[in-house]
């Protein structure tokens, strides 16, 4: 129990510290931070932008207000995560570790700099996806676990069993 | 209970990743992306060599062209001289012989 809660700990500060190598390594790149973009490939470009995350108020103070409400909403999350995370096992488990890790990167660059460093840049024909960072990536792709988990791996756990009945 | 609050939680984690900010800019048009792919620098294949370059004709130096020119302007100067001196020279002793010994009957 003890071995698997370390492993667990271990998990989540990797993808956090994953996450915040990659952001102090961009920031520290003068060209970047210039405003200038960083051409890897024809498809993969290194774009600064800081993400809010609240662009519809209309006063400044309602902005203010909104970006506290939604960080402290996201700190309630992380606390529910780690929750589902110490409750759930196996495949379920490594999911959530990868979503409250990612989370807690963004939470982390919300309190810090009051914002979120966004620069990485996928494109194609000149059709450019939404600039993210290494911590949307974990969150995404932990997301889209966990919807295959509900959908896929649940209803196959619940035909074998309706099958063994 | 805990599955709505599962679809929730991962409803405004996802809205947080991708923002209103990156909304704002798609329906503004982002311009600092259109107007920085201005700038961006197209990489080009490195020179080649063309081919049977080693057999195309070598250039005749401007050192040579320029010899052969005063070669050839010394070459007209000094046969109009020779000319000068051998046609003109006698011809006008000549005359002059001509035009005493003229002269001289005369008188």
């Amino acid at each position: 129990m003890l071995k698997n809660n370390i492993i667990t700990f271990f998990l989540l500060v990797f993808t956090f510290a994953i996450d915040r190598l990659s952001k102090i390594y961009v920031l520290g790149l003068e060209e970047i931070v210039d405003g200038n973009k960083i051409s890897i490939n024809k498809f993969l470009n290194l774009d600064l932008v800081w993400n809010k995350g609240v662009a519809f108020g209309i006063l400044s103070f309602e902005e203010i207000f909104w970006y506290d409400i939604i960080t402290i909403l996201i700190s309630a999350i992380i606390l529910f995560l780690i929750f589902l995370i110490f409750k759930s096992s196996g495949f379920k488990k490594y999911a959530y570790i990868a979503v409250c890790g990612g989370a807690l990167g963004n939470v982390f660059d919300r309190i810090v700099y009051n914002c979120v460093p966004d620069f990485i840049d996928l494109n194609y024909n000149d059709f450019h996806w939404f600039i993210f960072n290494v911590a949307d990536i974990f969150i995404t792709i932990g997301i889209f676990c966990l919807i295959f988990d509900e959908v896929i791996l649940e209803k196959y756990k619940n035909d074998k069993n309706s099958e063994n009945y | 209970m805990i599955k709505i609050a599962k679809i929730i939680s991962f409803i405004i984690l996802l809205i947080s990743i991708y923002g209103c900010q990156s909304i704002k800019d798609g329906l503004e048009g982002n311009k600092k992306s259109k107007s920085a792919e201005e700038f961006l620098i197209e990489k080009k294949n490195p020179l080649v060599l063309p081919p049977d370059f080693s057999k195309l004709p070598t250039p005749i130096s401007e050192e040579n062209i320029d010899n052969d020119k005063d070669l050839e302007i010394e070459d007209i100067l000094n046969s109009s001289v020779s000319e000068k001196n051998s046609d003109n020279k006698p011809a006008t002793n000549t005359s002059l012989e001509e035009s005493i010994l003229k002269k001289i009957n005369n008188n």
